[in-house]
């Protein structure tokens, strides 16, 4: 993701204030990917994510008039996203996996039969115990990894003081590669 | 070299680079425990892989799709600084102080029990009075003003009314 500087931020937010389609249209390739990635780890249903992506980025447009400057943009809309997410998730009562068979209806959609036997790689076999896991441990997973967020930040994300988002990401890394080491084999890894 | 291994929470801090000189205890052991290094090994990879975006990606023209809806959604007003509720004490007061100065409160006060109140009205009434002024018209209008504001406001969030632009 490319950083935007504060001004230019303003600028395009003055622009969308003013109906300009582009501006938004701009400010939405902005931070198309950070959403993707957070939507990708935290809705398992394949069919929902671009719905979802559609409606954050909505919420993201009413509030804009509200974002005051005093986090990274990245950060507010971030927090949206785990919001609405986590809605959707409530709405649809699969906040919680618990078994390997709902894991295997919770897979991505990649989750294809032949795609189990064709990819065997670590990405896959991780993405796949992910979609397992607790939708918290998701979240700080893909905050603190893909979206480069700081302890600081998802605290803020998600209502957490930093000591809890730290506690949460050791055990959350623990209990994947615990999980990666109970299927698969040490060597295979 | 301490016989004693690495908690797996002190190898996560030494992952996360969150350690500073009080902590080199921890960088000696593990360039010489191989049990511990791997551990370190292992969330190196974890972390290597977690870092890589999905593969997943939202059409091309998502953005352009997203940004008409959008714009065909109402957005929201202003965050406000002071809450809901202090609408409905203003709103009351407002209106008191409307009716204070639209009525000639003084006849209704002539056979109740109100008499210091009375007497106030009365005094502020002379005050008007006597400052010959028409600057009445000026708080009226913007008492009005305000008050059909706050009413509006608050039958639009009674009726979760949406106006599009």
């Amino acid at each position: 993701m490319e950083t935007i500087t504060e001004k230019r931020l303003r600028l395009l937010i003055k622009k969308i204030g003013h109906g300009d389609s582009h501006a938004l249209e701009t400010y939405i390739k902005q931070y198309e990917r950070l959403i993707a990635g957070i939507v990708y780890r935290m809705i398992p249903n394949p069919a929902d994510r671009e719905d979802v992506c559609q409606d954050i980025f909505i919420k993201a447009y009413q509030n804009l008039p509200g974002f005051r400057f005093e986090c990274k943009m990245s950060t507010w809309i971030a927090k949206i996203a785990c919001r609405t997410c986590l809605n959707v998730l409530s709405k649809k009562r699969d906040f919680q996996i618990e078994n390997q068979e709902n894991i295997h209806m919770a897979l991505p959609d990649e989750s294809m039969p032949d795609f189990l036997m064709q990819n065997k790689d670590l990405k896959t076999r991780l993405d796949m115990e992910i979609a397992g896991m607790n939708v918290r441990y998701r979240t700080i997973l893909t905050l603190y990894h893909m979206n480069r967020l700081n302890y600081q930040e998802i605290g803020s994300v998600m209502n957490l003081p930093e000591g809890t988002v730290k506690s949460y990401l050791h055990r959350a890394r623990r209990e994947l590669k615990e999980r990666l080491l109970l299927k698969y084999e040490r060597e295979e890894l | 070299m301490s016989t004693d291994h690495l908690k797996d929470s002190d190898i996560q801090h030494i992952l996360d680079g969150r350690f500073d000189d009080a902590d080199n205890r921890m960088r000696e052991h593990l360039d010489q425990c191989s049990l511990c290094a791997s551990l370190l090994k292992e969330y190196q990879i974890l972390s290597e892989t977690l870092s890589i975006s999905p593969e997943w990606r939202l059409p091309d023209d998502f953005a352009k799709k997203t940004a008409a809806r959008a714009l065909q959604a109402q957005p929201a007003s202003v965050k406000n600084i002071f809450p809901e509720w202090i609408l409905i004490p203003v709103f009351l007061l407002s209106a008191l102080v409307l009716a204070f100065i639209l009525i000639d409160w003084s006849s209704m006060f002539d056979h109740s029990g109100f008499s210091r109140v009375k007497t106030l009205f009365e005094q502020i009434h002379f005050y008007i009075a006597e400052s010959g002024l028409n600057w009445k018209l000026l708080p009226v209008t913007a008492l009005t003003l305000f008050l059909i504001s706050v009413l509006d406001r608050l039958i639009a969030k009674k009726f979760d009314l949406k106006i599009r632009h």
